[in-house]
């Protein structure tokens, strides 16, 4: 089974990717499935053939209007990264929770890099799923190495805010 | 000027931790080269022609004598005793060793600076006027908002991996000085007729292959609103910036797609959805942010009081040339010039920064700007220390009578020492200034620009030159285009190409043709080069050139 980092630790992933190529899959019983968007779509909105609704799979430039009710139907919305160089699914994690208010599992995945991780926390992901294990492993250190002291920052995050001074106002 | 507290420690100290920890993964192998390369770029390490570069923060320009001598002892114990005073303000070391880096940002550290988004795709340096709080046409002190802004573009998590880099300007006077319409965003600080704080904000602009100039995208936004709708630019920008080609990928082209109305529409939108949710920066933030950069404990001083004369020709010159009015009663501001004579233009030495630090401790309240024009600026400096200073400083080299002169060349490294360029841009400087070594001769010609950048990256910012040079490679061979006409301060204008490229040892003779019929052409002594360009066209400089010998 393959590992993912979840809410800052190494877990189990029970989840199985379905590709772009798999339209003709069926799905097995007691099977948690992330599809891609096409194929969410097709079984939209009943799922009956599903043990647990599935997840949905977008690409990091998915324009989040187009798909605003599968997002709210979601329990898991996981953020296709092409390359470690394209930030846009930086912004759209962002938005996914601050616009759309997505309160379930945001995974990102793809290319993404162990040193990213405090990043994408920042924008949301709760979840990332490596490509290797070797960039798990690091993830993992990286993790183990801050002992849960969690980086001091100007911005704080998307679901908490904030401008540069005002942490310090509310420590005097 | 602004003090880290504990927090900005802690900021800048784990990325220096974070940072050591890369470095020695990318050396034992555990971190590809192309993993590493945007880690170390947003580091400011930069591999060079002949060592890797490291580019290091100067926020909005401000130094104090502390830390230029900590540059100093970085130059010595690191690099060949010297360093680059860059466009964005910043500082290059041009000679360090990739093992000493993480050692050198934590000597950095220490005085309170950094490397952080001084490259790569990302937020860089915000830059500001050189003489804000003490220019004369100044409305508002722009560095409390630089400060701010600089803060909230540190290691913000959304807008680390833009599309391409990403350059912010803030002013706060009539004039521009930091060049404001030749930024990502341009920001201008303005009061409203009702008296609110606010901002003119401008997009759009940038140099490099497509030169633009900023469009004005909101004519005043309130000043709670800046990061909001910094935010909502950004956003709009690495949604939908390109990605396909480096040389699209800035915001210009974005703006120049979409048009600046439909732009601004995508960034208004995105601002109301988020104009009241997200917080807000507070009058106490603001009143923080100032209490910073509160005017020295100024004296009382007539506005004319200088050490009496007689005094050299050569100090007159460079009172004429090289001080400025200031707003306060009998201070001036001094501009240091690093444009000495067989120096590159913007290079700086280990023993002139110590010198400079001393100068700045002695006569300036212990602190310094790096201008956009690659020179020093002492901010503060009484009058009847002007003499004292100019002695002082002869021997280091440091008062060329020549500012925003011909002889004031802005120019990039080039060739000699940037893997990026195309061309040489010191040889050509070289060749050029020993034509108008008569400083009389150089005079005659008034204020006009001379900027050479090595490629089309443009990092000296030629276009917004009256005489621009920029180099390329045409088969392996080194040529270079002219372009005229371009200016920035009150107006901002991007220069033409003249025309065909020239070889290398045709360009000092083409720039003395174009003065040459400048002088020749302009009404009167008080006519500017621009002013004398925008009459006479185009095509009367090219005919010059290019009419007999090329």
């Amino acid at each position: 089974m393959q590992q993912i980092i979840k809410n800052g630790q190494v877990v189990n992933d029970d989840w199985y990717l379905i590709s772009d190529n798999e339209t003709d899959f069926i799905p097995l019983e007691c099977k948690k499935y992330i599809l891609p968007l096409a194929v969410w779509m097709e079984f939209y909105p009943h799922f009956t053939l599903f043990h647990e609704k599935p997840g949905l799979l977008l690409s990091s430039e998915i324009d989040l209007n187009q798909v605003r009710s599968a997002i709210t139907e979601a329990p898991l919305i996981v953020i296709f990264f092409a390359s470690f160089m394209d930030g846009t699914g930086f912004s759209t994690g962002s938005l996914l929770r601050e616009t759309f208010n997505f309160k379930g599992e945001l995974r990102a995945t793809g290319e993404i890099l162990p040193d990213q991780m405090d990043y994408l926390s920042r924008c949301g992901f709760d979840a990332l799923s490596f490509a290797d294990l070797n960039a798990l492993r690091q993830a993992e250190k990286m993790i183990q190495a801050r002992e849960g002291d969690k980086a001091k920052n100007y911005q704080g995050d998307v679901q908490m805010p904030r401008t540069p001074f005002q942490q310090r106002f509310s420590k005097v | 000027m602004y003090h880290y507290d504990d927090l900005d420690r802690d900021v800048v100290h784990n990325r220096v931790f974070q940072f050591k920890d890369q470095m020695t993964r990318f050396l034992n192998g555990e971190l590809s080269e192309e993993a590493f390369l945007p880690l170390r770029l947003q580091n400011g390490l930069y591999v060079q022609k002949h060592a890797p570069m490291l580019r290091v923060a100067v926020p909005y320009g401000m130094l104090s004598s502390k830390q230029v001598r900590r540059l100093a002892g970085i130059c010595h114990k690191y690099d060949r005793d010297y360093c680059h005073i860059t466009t964005r303000q910043n500082v290059q070391f041009n000679w360090v060793e990739f093992k000493d880096v993480p050692e050198i940002l934590a000597d950095l550290a220490s005085v309170e600076m950094h490397a952080i988004q001084t490259s790569g795709n990302c937020i860089r340096n915000t830059t500001s006027d050189p003489i804000a709080g003490v220019a004369v046409d100044e409305l508002i002190d722009p560095r409390p908002y630089c400060e701010i802004i600089r803060q909230w573009s540190s290691l913000h998590p959304e807008f680390a991996f833009l599309p391409r880099k990403f350059k912010i300007a803030v002013i706060g006077a009539e004039e521009d000085r930091a060049s404001i319409r030749l930024h990502d965003i341009g920001i201008k600080a303005v009061r409203s007729a009702a008296g609110e704080y606010g901002f003119e904000i401008w997009g759009g602009g940038g140099l490099g292959r497509t030169p633009m100039l900023a469009s004005l995208i909101r004519e005043f936004l309130p000043q709670k609103y800046l990061l909001g709708y910094l935010k909502s630019i950004l956003r709009v920008y690495n949604q939908y910036g390109r990605r396909d080609n480096k040389y699209k990928a800035r915001i210009k082209i974005l703006v120049g797609a979409l048009g600046t109305q439909e732009f601004s529409r995508q960034v208004e939108k995105e601002f109301e959805r988020n104009c009241e949710t997200d917080p807000q920066l507070t009058e106490e933030e603001f009143k923080y942010a100032s209490s910073f950069f509160t005017a020295p404990s100024y004296q009382i001083l007539p506005e004319r009081h200088e050490q009496a004369g007689p005094h050299p020709e050569a100090y007159q010159n460079w009172l004429d040339r090289n001080v400025k009015r200031h707003k306060v009663s009998g201070y001036r501001i001094v501009t240091l010039s690093l444009k000495h004579e067989g120096q590159a233009p913007g290079d700086i030495t280990t023993e002139q920064l110590h010198h400079i630090a001393d100068l700045a401790d002695r006569y300036s309240f212990g602190e310094v700007r790096t201008t956009q024009q690659q020179n020093i600026v002492l901010a503060d400096v009484q009058a009847n220390d002007l003499y004292s200073l100019w002695l002082d400083s002869e021997a280091q080299g440091l008062v060329t009578p020549t500012v925003s002169t011909l002889a004031d060349t802005v120019c990039c490294p080039g060739g000699d020492f940037c893997g990026l360029a195309n061309a040489r841009s010191l040889p050509v400087n070289e060749a050029i200034q020993q034509r108008f070594s008569d400083l009389n001769k150089l005079y005659a010609l008034g204020d006009l620009s001379l900027r050479i950048s090595g490629c089309i990256n443009a990092c000296a910012h030629h276009h917004i030159a009256n005489i621009g040079i920029l180099g390329i490679d045409k088969k392996g061979e080194e040529f270079y285009q002219i372009t005229l006409g371009g200016k920035t301060g009150y107006e901002s204008a991007i220069g033409k190409v003249l025309g065909p490229s020239l070889p290398l040892d045709k360009v000092a003779p083409a720039v003395e043709k174009i003065i040459q019929l400048y002088v020749e052409q302009r009404s009167d002594e008080t006519e500017t080069f621009s002013s004398t360009y925008e009459r006479l066209g185009k095509a009367a400089f090219k005919e010059q050139v290019y009419a007999t010998d090329y």
